[in-house]
């Protein structure tokens, strides 16, 4: 149940107040179209949100309508969100709570009524689902939930997840010419991150990571990060973050056509649109784009113009062209009282890699070609049974293919061949069912609600360089957690993960999370364990020739970790104003390490070797005054040196980011302004040279700075947005290395392509909002 | 309503503006011209898998093998008595310090060694395996285990045990089992004088096999061969792709200051020579990433003096066929 901290003060009641609620309720008298459900109860009024969750805290004034004299009586809702009418007849109700849309409305004699409110533009419209029994509010959840939503997706202009991670705190991104971007959260690397897909994981890991511009947003409402284990959850991988997209579910309106185009500087071209439609309370959707972009040199110049190149060196890219297109389609509806919804995504895309020309001749050269296809499908079923008991099933299969082709291109004829090393061809395959499901009881007022459920992954992994050319690795997991009110303020929430795993003997995985609100401080504690399967190519990769021999180990065992986070959150609401202030920190203890080491002889193999840790801190202030929203945060993150078991080396290396955003939306003009500043701060590292003296290797600190305005014209139908990008023009990164007495080695890490300005237009047709037959019905189905 | 359609009709052209792609490549001008005489090839096969012998007098490949035909090979000449072992497949061989064979069943704490690149005889892995007795060897019967590196699929061919029985009448004896003692063979090798090396393969019942050409026929060898790199001050073996000469007879001098253009036959008549087997070696290519595979370096220009005394200046000008396939070596070599 939502409370409403702060209700309209009593000054506010006057009697010119009080004539306009009367006038109001008259009208309202025959014209009543909000939705409104009986209940039970006599003459009792039960104030709800838009997910039918009780608001306790709401400022009730009622008015009798049927009274001689002017009669009006104020009161404020319980926990159950209840107030029961205090006069009998015709009553005019005036409702108001912060965070929430006030409104008016009629109650008849001895006749119970809920209400829904709507939330306000004071944006506290948020939603999150992930390791949460039933659609719940962020500032509810026993989890510390980060949300992006829609408004910050597009006042980024971002067009896939990496351009969304770039402002977190917490987040670093890398990027690999060829392997694409990958992320690692509060200091581990990618591989220990879960990125999901409405509750599916996205396969296709090529070393480790998974390529964070394969993921476009076009079709995602929101995304939900957790920072630490959700291992209990999701299993595997989910060690050092879970990373959720929301794809869009519904549409209210009849007919939906949505197209998106985007355009920046630097070469990128994209168009995407959606036709979307309700009928006889079924829902359709297909959704499809394509996104290009035409590579990018340094010596390019800021806008580029259609020309033909030469094939010489300038055909060599520092960042490839790539192509992408995707194509969705989902189906929902109801059968039997249960919500399904079924979808399939497919994705494709080419990395052109063009080689740059082989000296000293300069007439040949290698192009590789790397084509990825994604393949999603997901059917979601729900079923709603008595009060706050739910079922949840997911059956899902992804599949996931990689080819490398090279070819040998002649540059004077511009005659290529598909090159005949057997190095040079490459198919990777993966493919994945997953079954998963979770029966839930979750009631407000209930001192207890659990949830239980199954999660059966198969993976199947084929490849040149793993043994016998194809592998496969079955787990079969149970989990159950339990949150339990030991008194109205105090949640604690034990969980539990058991798996049997076809390859590796899998850890049972515990995890206790505890939440305390007091006033209007909210205190998040948890202890979670987390863990990181070995993959397929830990266990079975086979890569030997004459100069090379590494193999997997089938006898490997999950990476193991212990993670303590804690944060408190005060929330300070004024009128038209909301402060929050939020400290948190994290400690990491990762073991089992599964790392490369020499075997016998020039063999090489994967061991559960090293040890890892991170720590951190984090102090974030929020202001929401009026149309303006403000964030600071900074955090400060430590990565363990693990040569300092053995050497005198400080244990953590810390470094600091620094995160500003804002935003500012001027109603008048129907404009919004951004802007999204960060500052990575530098990574120090230590290592042992040539003469056994350790030595300090350090990764450069670096600014970004993204400004963006966004107009609606023509009743928000079209939403314009203009900005810069990377405004501090970071490039790469310094790297250097200290070896020896004198020297340092420097080099440097691809970052960005440098400033670039944007501009995207999202053009949304549609009739209007379908009636409430089919509105209850779409509710549902969001959650 | 037309204002409508106009406003809609300019939406269609501002989404047409976000569809682009990829732009045509133009060809660029050939600058060598095909079909030169000085330009020769060789083809190695995929991974590399023959050994090519090649006489330079005649512009001609006089023999190929297959890396996997040979794995000893057994020094001919009166005074010769050293075996070297088969280098284009990575063989290592450890000095177990025992001389009863039996003894030797794991490779559990072996200490590998392999043959110096630069093929003199007095740096072989084997080394010195007896006491000298005119031109007959008296061994000291240590016991040599034999790792005899990979095929070329990049499957390990597994372990040998072997002892040199002796040099008598040259004629070699050894002795070879498996590390188990199963398979065991007993072979003489008998030296002619027509060649550098009398080749030996271990597979089966062992035989023995021609692999060089006869010694005077042939100046240069196409080949892999294990190269020695210093990773942290330890040796490291490792199996590069290059070019070796045939030190009895030929001598090279690395130039990088005349160039392939300029050298001729005064310059090449002033040189100091070298019988090192590798100075032209393999790195006269390295591997790019911006290119995705190897670039040449023809500036690394070598001068090649042969049995006869005739100067040749030689460099390499790529490594790819026409298909893109690594091992084809091109070269361009022009008789002083």
């Amino acid at each position: 149940m939502f409370t409403c901290h702060i209700c309209t003060e009593k000054t506010k009641l006057n009697l010119s107040f009080n004539r306009t609620v009367r006038f109001g309720v008259i009208i309202m008298f025959f014209w009543s179209v909000f939705p409104s459900v009986y209940a039970q109860d006599t003459n009792t009024v039960q104030i709800l949100d838009i997910y039918h969750k009780p608001i306790s805290g709401a400022h009730l004034q009622f008015t009798c309508l049927q009274c001689k004299n002017l009669n009006v009586k104020l009161f404020l809702t319980g926990l159950d969100g209840k107030v029961k009418n205090p006069f009998s007849g015709v009553t005019g109700v005036y409702i108001s709570c912060l965070g929430y849309k006030s409104k008016f409305d009629t109650l008849f004699s001895n006749r119970s009524k809920s209400i829904v409110l709507k939330y306000d533009a004071v944006d506290i419209n948020e939603v999150v689902v992930t390791a949460q029994y039933a659609a719940n509010s962020p500032e509810k959840a026993v989890h510390k939930i980060k949300v992006i939503d829609q408004k910050k997706i597009e006042s980024l202009g971002a067009v896939n997840l990496r351009d969304v991670l770039t402002n977190e705190t917490n987040v670093r991104i890398t990027q690999d010419n060829v392997l694409g971007s990958s992320t690692s959260v509060q200091g581990l690397s990618g591989q220990n991150v879960k990125i999901l897909i409405d509750g599916v994981p996205i396969i296709g890991r090529l070393g480790g990571n998974i390529d964070l511009s394969q993921i476009n947003l076009n079709d995602i409402e929101r995304i939900e990060i957790i920072e630490g284990p959700l291992s209990v959850e999701y299993g595997t991988n989910a060690l050092a973050g879970t990373i959720n997209l929301i794809t869009k579910k519904s549409s209210r309106k009849k007919y939906q056509l949505y197209i998106n185009t985007y355009y920046e500087t630097a070469g990128q071209y994209n168009i995407d649109g959606s036709f979307k439609f309700n009928r006889k309370g079924y829902y359709y959707a297909l959704t499809g784009g394509r996104n290009f972009f035409d590579g990018w040199n340094v010596s390019d110049p800021f806008i580029k113009m259609k020309t033909n190149r030469t094939a010489d060196s300038t055909r060599f890219m520092s960042w490839n062209p790539k192509e992408q297109m995707f194509l969705k389609g989902a189906h929902s509806g109801e059968v039997f009282n249960i919500n399904y919804r079924f979808s399939s995504d497919y994705f494709k895309e080419k990395i052109t890699n063009k080689g740059y020309p082989r000296a000293p001749y300069n007439e040949t050269a290698f192009d590789e070609f790397y084509h990825t296809d994604r393949w999603s499908n997901n059917l979601n079923l729900k079923n709603k049974f008595k009060k706050g008991h739910r079922l949840d099933m997911i059956f899902a299969y992804n599949y996931f293919r990689r080819q490398k082709n090279t070819h040998y291109i002649d540059l004077t004829t511009l005659k290529s061949n598909i090159s005949d090393n057997a190095s040079d061809q490459d198919t990777t395959i993966f493919d994945f069912f997953m079954a998963r499901g979770t029966y839930s009881n979750s009631n407000d007022s209930s001192k207890l609600n659990y949830s239980f459920g199954y999660d059966f992954n198969v993976e199947t992994g084929y490849g040149k360089r793993i043994k016998q050319k194809t592998q496969e690795i079955g787990d079969y997991a149970l989990f159950s957690s339990a949150e339990y009110r030991v008194i109205k303020a105090l949640i604690i929430r034990p969980g539990i993960r058991y798996s049997y795993n076809t390859s590796y003997a899998s850890p049972l995985t515990p995890s206790l999370n505890l939440r305390y609100n007091f006033r209007n401080y909210i205190f998040r504690t948890s202890y979670s364990s987390g863990f990181r399967a070995p993959s397929i190519k830990d266990l079975y990769f086979d890569f030997v020739d004459s100069n090379h021999d590494i193999q997997g180990n089938p006898n490997l065992i999950a990476e193991t970790s212990h993670n303590f986070s804690g944060s408190i959150v005060k929330t300070i609401w004024r009128k038209n104003k909301v402060i929050k202030i939020t400290g948190s920190g994290f400690y990491n203890d990762i073991n089992n390490l599964i790392t490369l080491a020499a075997n016998e002889g020039n063999s090489f193999s994967y061991f559960n070797l090293d040890k890892y840790k991170t720590t951190g801190a984090q102090g974030q202030i929020e202001f929401v005054i009026n149309h303006f929203k403000c964030t600071f945060s900074g955090t400060y993150t430590g990565r363990y040196n693990s040569i300092s078991e053995s050497l005198s080396v400080t244990p953590f290396s810390y470094s600091p980011e620094f995160r500003s955003n804002f935003s500012y939306n001027v109603k008048k003009y129907n404009l919004n302004f951004s802007g999204f500043y960060k500052y990575s701060g530098e990574i120090i590292g230590y290592y042992i040279d040539d003469t056994d003296v350790v030595q300090q290797n350090f990764l450069g600190d670096f600014n970004t700075l993204d400004l963006t305005v966004t107009k609606g014209l023509w009743k928000n139908k079209i939403r314009w947005t203009l900005g810069g990008k990377n405004l501090f023009n970071v490039r790469n990164i310094v790297s250097r290395g200290e070896s020896g007495v004198h020297s340092t080695n420097r080099g440097s890490v691809s970052m960005s392509w440098g400033i670039s300005l944007f501009t995207s237009l999202k053009i949304n047709l549609n009739t209007n909002q379908i009636k409430k037959l089919n509105k209850s019905k779409n509710d549902v189905s969001k959650d | 309503m037309m204002y409508q359609k106009i406003k809609s009709l300019s939406l269609v052209f501002i989404v047409l503006f976000f569809v682009s792609c990829e732009k045509e490549e133009q060809a660029i001008e050939k600058k060598i011209k095909p079909g030169d005489e000085l330009i020769s090839s060789v083809f190695l096969g995929s991974d590399y898998k023959y050994q090519i012998f090649y006489d330079l007098e005649n512009k001609t490949e006089v023999a190929r093998n297959l890396t996997t035909d040979w794995d000893l090979g057994f020094e001919c000449g009166n005074e010769g008595y050293h075996v070297k072992l088969n280098s284009s497949r990575g063989l290592k061989v450890w000095a177990t310090g025992t001389t009863l064979f039996s003894a030797v069943e794991t490779i559990a704490g072996a200490k590998w060694s392999w043959d110096n690149p630069n093929g003199f005889l007095d740096s072989t892995a084997i080394g010195k395996w007896g006491e000298k007795n005119g031109n007959d060897i008296i061994s000291n019967k240590q016991v040599f285990v034999l790792d005899l590196g990979y095929d070329s699929e990049g499957d390990s061919k597994g372990y040998k045990k072997m002892q040199i029985i002796g040099l008598v009448n040259n004629e070699y004896t050894v002795k070879i089992a498996d590390l188990s003692g199963a398979n065991e063979i007993s072979k003489v090798i008998k030296k002619d004088n027509d060649y550098n090396f009398i080749f030996f393969s271990i597979d089966g019942i062992g035989k023995l096999v021609t692999i060089e050409p006869p010694k005077e026929d042939w100046d240069l060898v196409f080949t892999k061969y294990t190269h020695t790199f210093y990773v942290d001050n330890l040796a490291q073996s490792y199996v590069v792709t290059g070019v070796l000469i045939n030190s009895y007879f030929t001598s090279v001098h690395y130039d990088s200051f005349f160039g392939f253009e300029n050298t001729d036959l005064e310059i090449a008549q002033g040189l100091d020579y070298t019988t090192a087997q590798n100075t032209i070696g393999y790195d006269w290519k390295t591997y790019d990433y911006d290119a995705g595979g190897y670039i040449m370096h023809p500036e690394k220009n070598y001068i090649i003096k042969n049995s006869v005394g005739n100067h040749y200046k030689f460099h390499l000008i790529d490594f790819y066929s026409e298909s893109g396939q690594k091992g084809n070596i091109v070269f361009e070599c022009e008789r002083l």
